[in-house]
């Protein structure tokens, strides 16, 4: 056990490092000291509004958006038995876009067109449920089959809405899909979330990992399988909707980081669904503040970063483990 | 008290009627399950397993019902060596073995010194202690085999149930399987059930038979009852040649 610690103390320090990147990073121009001396509450009102009111709800947002993908994300390549499962594979992601992408149409903002995303990634999460199991037991491919399909259909809405759109929409939808975090207020909800699933998955680590077997291995070794896939399938879907309904749909997260540290850390969930919380959210953050960096004022989408960080690292790894 | 106790059991085998099955397996005892391909040999397993629930009838553990029985308590009680192994995700010899012990651990407990300790055992007892660390992706059909024989031991159920375990493993270690699950019943406490292909090997080593039969009926009782050219022509629908050798009765396909 002392391993799995050692690497999650890495992964903790790794990730306050980059908080603390984000924190001093940004055109404002504010010292390592002003930033120190305004988290310590004692700051212009310049510096607090810079570094309270922006980069620190934008940074938390990040870290919680990133974790929140990456173990959903762990949790469903066990639940579907397949290491290349994301966590948008089963429509969560289309059903919050179609829900965000309206609220956009009818010039809804803030809470309304959150909850629009969040109610669509329900709907989403529901209807699959349903089709799945519409004739007895689910099966891993049956589910996945149902999701996939889904997804297409939530994906011509989105190009429906697209098409509908007027010109001044657009850039906000394309930016919504790609993941943006210029929108976030603050991700302290989305910690909270974050911390509670991960403490509702660890005692079940073991379990898990009995399933990432196959169905039936899991139960001839005393696991109650039908409850707990229902259980893991709900609770990465709402973990999904959350980050979602926080960034939009940012890519790569979800799938590049769990496999990413099973390559480097084997495939025992006790330790890889905190370190991919961890790890998530470390590469969220700092995607977002190279997004806001690079050729500031101007801002990129994040997707585009975590592709560009997380492709080449995935490509390194996969070739190392052989 | 019988280990396992079939009452009018019908396991459901897609497609086709069974009579429904009774029978009790006694601590000690060795059950050989033969029959021609389809006849319900695997999906008799699961249900016994407590893995699928069964058309009619039923199973009971130590005198209790499996339907009324948490699946961690069967687990404790029956654990079964599976014909087909699905590794989707990277893990050690080591680990697979390990798993074997969840039935025995409360939530928040890991794996301590003296699981550890019987997982090795175990590997060492089917001759996998020398890979215990090699990816399980790397291992052959025969040592994969021997790699859930070896699950199964660390999981140390009062039933073992084998779904043909020997189909991968080349003669010696075909022999040393069935050796190792012999052993392990040699205390009296422990059952077996296991389907088998090979008619020899059941002779062998099971003293007790059930003949499968693909028109849903069945036959049971001591081997010596069952082992007879006339049962398992007609198990079969092929003719058969007994011959009798310094190692026993042995049958040949005619």
């Amino acid at each position: 056990m002392t391993r799995a610690i050692r690497i999650l103390l890495a992964l903790a320090l790794l990730g306050a490092l980059v908080l603390a990147w984000a924190l001093l990073t940004g055109s404002a121009g504010l010292g390592w000291r002003a930033v120190v001396g305004t988290l310590a509450g004692h700051g212009t009102p310049l510096a607090r509004e810079v570094v309270l009111g922006l980069r620190l709800p934008r940074a938390s947002a990040a870290f919680a958006t990133g974790g929140l993908l990456a173990v959903a994300g762990a949790l469903m390549q066990v639940l579907l038995r397949n290491p290349l499962a994301d966590p948008y594979v089963l429509g969560i992601s289309g059903g919050a876009a179609v829900g965000a992408l309206s609220a956009m149409m009818l010039g809804w903002a803030g809470s309304a067109a959150s909850g629009s995303a969040f109610a669509g990634a329900m709907l989403s999460m529901v209807v699959v449920f349903g089709m799945a199991r519409l004739r007895g037991e689910w099966s891993a491919t049956r589910l996945l089959l149902t999701g996939v399909v889904v997804a297409a259909g939530w994906g011509a809405v989105i190009s429906l809405l697209l098409a509908l759109s007027p010109d001044s929409d657009l850039s906000g939808m394309l930016f919504w899909m790609m993941g943006d975090l210029g929108r976030a207020r603050g991700g302290l909800p989305a910690l909270l979330i974050l911390l509670a699933a991960v403490a509702v998955c660890l005692p079940l680590g073991r379990h898990l990992n009995l399933l990432a077997r196959g169905r039936e291995q899991a139960a001839a070794l005393g696991v109650n399988a039908g409850p707990l896939e229902l259980g893991i399938y709900v609770l990465a879907s709402l973990l999904t909707a959350t980050a979602v309904t926080v960034a939009g749909t940012v890519g790569f997260v979800g799938l590049v980081v769990p496999h990413m540290l099973r390559l480097a850390t084997g495939n025992d969930q006790r330790l890889l669904l905190p370190a991919s919380a961890l790890a998530g959210g470390t590469l969220l953050t700092a995607a977002d503040t190279l997004a806001r960096t690079v050729i500031a004022p101007e801002q990129l989408p994040v997707g585009v970063i975590t592709a560009l960080i997380g492709v080449p690292t995935f490509l390194y790894l996969l070739n190392r483990g052989s | 008290m019988p280990l396992l106790e079939l009452v009018e059991l019908d396991p459901d085998v897609p497609g086709r009627r069974t009579v429904p099955l009774s029978l009790a397996i006694e601590p000690g005892q060795c059950w050989g399950v033969l029959g021609p391909n389809g006849a319900g040999k695997t999906t008799l397993l699961h249900a016994l397993a407590g893995l699928r629930r069964p058309a009619s009838g039923e199973i009971r553990l130590r005198g209790e019902p499996l339907s009324r029985l948490s699946r961690r308590r069967i687990a404790r009680g029956i654990g079964i060596v599976f014909q087909q192994h699905h590794d989707s995700f990277p893990a050690t010899v080591r680990e697979t073995a390990l798993m074997g012990r969840h039935p025995h651990l409360r939530a928040w407990r890991s794996e301590g010194p003296e699981d550890r300790e019987r997982a090795h055992r175990a590997l060492r007892q089917t001759g996998l202690a020398a890979l215990a660390g090699r990816p399980v992706a790397t291992l052959s059909g025969g040592e994969r085999q021997r790699l859930a024989l070896a699950t199964v031991l660390t999981q140390a159920p009062a039933l073992y149930l084998l779904d043909e375990p020997t189909s991968h493993l080349d003669l010696r270690h075909a022999v040393v399987m069935l050796d190792r699950v012999r052993e392990v019943l040699a205390d009296g406490c422990h059952a077996a059930m296991m389907s088998l292909h090979d008619i020899n090997l059941a002779a062998r080593y099971c003293d007790h038979l059930l003949l499968l039969y693909a028109d849903g009926s069945s036959a049971h009782g001591p081997a010596t009852r069952m082992l007879r050219e006339d049962r398992l022509e007609a198990l079969y629908a092929h003719p058969l040649h007994a011959v009798e050798t310094p190692a026993g009765r042995g049958f040949l396909p005619g």
